[in-house]
């Protein structure tokens, strides 16, 4: 219809465009109604009126039936930013990253998500479980840079995982940007101590692990088993499944007693994302303790100046300074500044002062971990079990009270919101929120507790970490994540 | 109080009318503020709510309201009934629903129904087709995105 027959109709002009344009749209957007009559063909007035009379009722009688089912349901893209927020917000990492993917609105608002600040990524491993998320996302992640049948995690900080294969090869990997820095490897020379790694034969696998050599003045040759295999072998003892390692295509290791759990090697890693400066400590059965920082030529075999004879616990570091807990219960600190790692005697504040812990008799304690506080204090965490009408998993947190140099027990990590992940080596900031993370919270997972003897298969019925609350020593296990 | 002052209608915007407790309506902070600055009668029009997704939350606003009531013994009892709710929701109903308690600005309504909504989503694909999301990514950005986020993506 044009202006000419508008105007002859003498129908109001602006009216009939303001018509035209809500009846075309209204047409392009309903395919289920047939329209009779084409406005091109309208002629008369009385036809447009009565026409244009019976679109307005289809069109008001489809938005009232139909409205919000169909014509929103072409929509979701344009949700309410606020509402989307919510929801992707629930969403878990990898899921968001995936919504993310799905349309620029959805991307953008994805962008202004609440993240609490200063939480890691928390990397839950679910053993054998193959239908689980969690291991996909290892693998799917990792399997481009090697994270391959041979190797496992013994540390993390952040987002960077410190790998070790049973060759005693090191290196960093970042889960997200699959960055792999390799650290230098063991056999080369080790400064500081007396001891080198012969890394192990071509052959069948037991030839294939190395051995370290002490050599004290040429005369005693002392030759210890390889890291991988006994961690490998004491995995397996523990819980009879795999998690944090895949277990090497000829395997032999079933029959290893227990005894060796105790042997369980302690490690960790310090990375700063922005400078990409890092150190590197583990502890080889209680026995040596190697570290290595970036820069270095090789690694270093730290020891201790006064009794040599005590063996290493845990180590966690922060700010420069490696600490250490030994078997004789002290916290003893190397400085990381210099050249060569050396040990910190005069500014140590724990010099001196045992961590004098006694059990009760219906006390076992199974862990011995320490952790750095924001403030740089030093926390010793016992992991037991307390058996009196029933059995009872708990975690003790000690301080040392500097004024009368005693360790005492403490009811709350800090002031500072913060949390402990065990064998992290520092607290972190709690997520704010109403999750089971909270401040005053340890997070752990299944080896970091006595296992259950009772039902090693049902495994609470849920997944391999928990959350135990210091305040109401109460334990909380995560729910199973599947997802498929 | 008399009892016609203890009910509310709540009328949808397909004009079905629902008698309510006022108890139970209150949960929405909007007919809440409505009923403060007594802006409404005993009758209060929801033009954004379908009778269908409206009696919904009135079961929903209803269960919540004795269970407030009873204390925290029967919390658990809560929760299951939540997911019972929303487990059988289809899409359009999910997201009528969300709109809804956004409209009405039920808060746990609204959290319960975004956390369902976000169980239920999947993959690329599904968004697209099941919610019916147009893929409006130049090709280029689509590329760099999927880059940043390839780590999300099983082979």
């Amino acid at each position: 219809m044009d202006a000419r027959v508008c105007s002859r109709m003498d129908f109001p002009r602006r009216k009939m465009k303001l018509f035209r344009t809500r009846y075309n749209r209204f047409r392009r957007n309903t395919d289920v109604v047939k329209v009779s009559a084409d406005m091109k063909k309208l002629s008369t007035r009385e036809d447009l009126i009565r026409e244009s009379q019976n679109a307005f009722d289809l069109m008001r009688k489809i938005q009232k039936k139909e409205s919000i089912s169909t014509i929103i349901r072409d929509d979701w893209s344009k949700l309410n930013p606020d509402v989307l927020r919510k929801i992707l917000e629930t969403l878990n990492p990898i899921d968001l990253a995936r919504a993310k993917t799905v349309c620029s609105d959805w991307y953008f608002v994805s962008k202004t998500c609440f993240r609490p600040p200063g939480t890691s990524l928390q990397i839950i491993h679910q053993g054998e479980d193959s239908s689980s998320r969690q291991d996909k996302m290892i693998n799917a992640r990792t399997k481009p840079v090697g994270f391959c049948y041979k190797s496992y995690c013994m540390a993390s900080s952040g987002t960077w995982l410190l790998m070790v294969d049973f060759r005693l090869h090191f290196h960093l990997l970042n889960l997200i940007t699959r960055e792999s820095i390799d650290l230098p490897s063991m056999d080369s020379p080790i400064r500081g101590g007396q001891v080198r790694f012969e890394p192990g034969g071509q052959g069948s696998y037991d030839d294939k692990c190395g051995y370290f050599v002490e050599s004290s003045g040429n005369k005693s040759v002392d030759i210890l088993p390889s890291l991988s295999f006994t961690q490998i072998q004491s995995r397996i003892s523990t819980s009879r499944k795999k998690h944090y390692y895949v277990k090497p295509s000829g395997d032999k290791f079933h029959h290893v007693s227990k005894d060796i759990v105790e042997w369980k090697n302690s490690a960790v890693v310090w990375i700063n994302e922005t400078t990409g400066d890092y150190v590197v400590a583990w502890i080889f059965r209680q026995h040596y303790l190697f570290s290595y920082k970036k820069g270095d030529a090789s690694w270093s075999n730290l020891t201790l100046i006064k009794g040599t004879d005590s063996g290493f616990l845990d180590v966690a570091y922060r700010y420069d300074k490696l600490f250490v807990f030994t078997t004789d219960q002290q916290v003893r600190i190397f400085d990381f500044s210099g050249d060569f790692p050396d040990e910190v005697i005069a500014n140590n504040p724990y010099w001196d002062r045992p961590f004098g812990f006694v059990e009760q008799p219906w006390e076992y304690v199974w862990k011995r971990k320490i952790c750095i506080q924001k403030s740089g204090e030093v926390l010793v965490i016992l992991s037991l079990k307390e058996v009196k009408y029933e059995e009872k998993l708990l975690f003790y947190v000690f301080k040392l009270n500097l004024e009368s140099g005693k360790w005492e027990r403490v009811d709350s990590i800090g002031d500072d919101d913060e949390m402990l992940i065990l064998g992290h080596g520092v607290t972190v900031r709690a997520p704010v929120g109403d999750g089971i993370f909270k401040s005053d919270s340890i997070c752990f997972v299944e080896d970091d507790v006595w296992p259950d003897q009772d039902d090693e298969d049902d495994h609470h019925g849920a997944s391999k970490c928990g959350v135990f609350n210091i305040a109401t020593r109460k334990i909380e296990w995560h729910k199973k994540m599947c997802f498929i | 109080m008399s009892k016609s002052e203890k009910k509310i209608v709540l009328k949808s915007l397909d004009n079905e009318a629902f008698e309510v407790e006022k108890a139970v309506a209150l949960q929405s902070q909007t007919i809440w503020v409505m009923c403060e600055d007594k802006c409404v009668g005993n009758e209060i029009p929801l033009e954004n709510v379908t009778g269908q997704i409206l009696a919904k939350v009135i079961d929903y606003c209803k269960k919540h309201a004795v269970v407030d009531g009873d204390g925290d013994e029967s919390s658990e009892e809560l929760k299951n009934w939540d997911t019972e709710f929303t487990k059988n929701m289809d899409q359009s109903t999910l997201f009528n629903m969300i709109l809804a308690a956004n409209y009405l600005n039920i808060k746990s309504l609204l959290n319960l129904t975004c956390q369902a909504v976000a169980d239920k989503t999947k993959t690329i694909d599904e968004f697209h087709t099941f919610l019916n999301i147009e893929n409006n990514f130049t090709p280029e950005e689509e590329a760099q995105i999927c880059q940043e986020n390839l780590w999300a993506f099983d082979d």
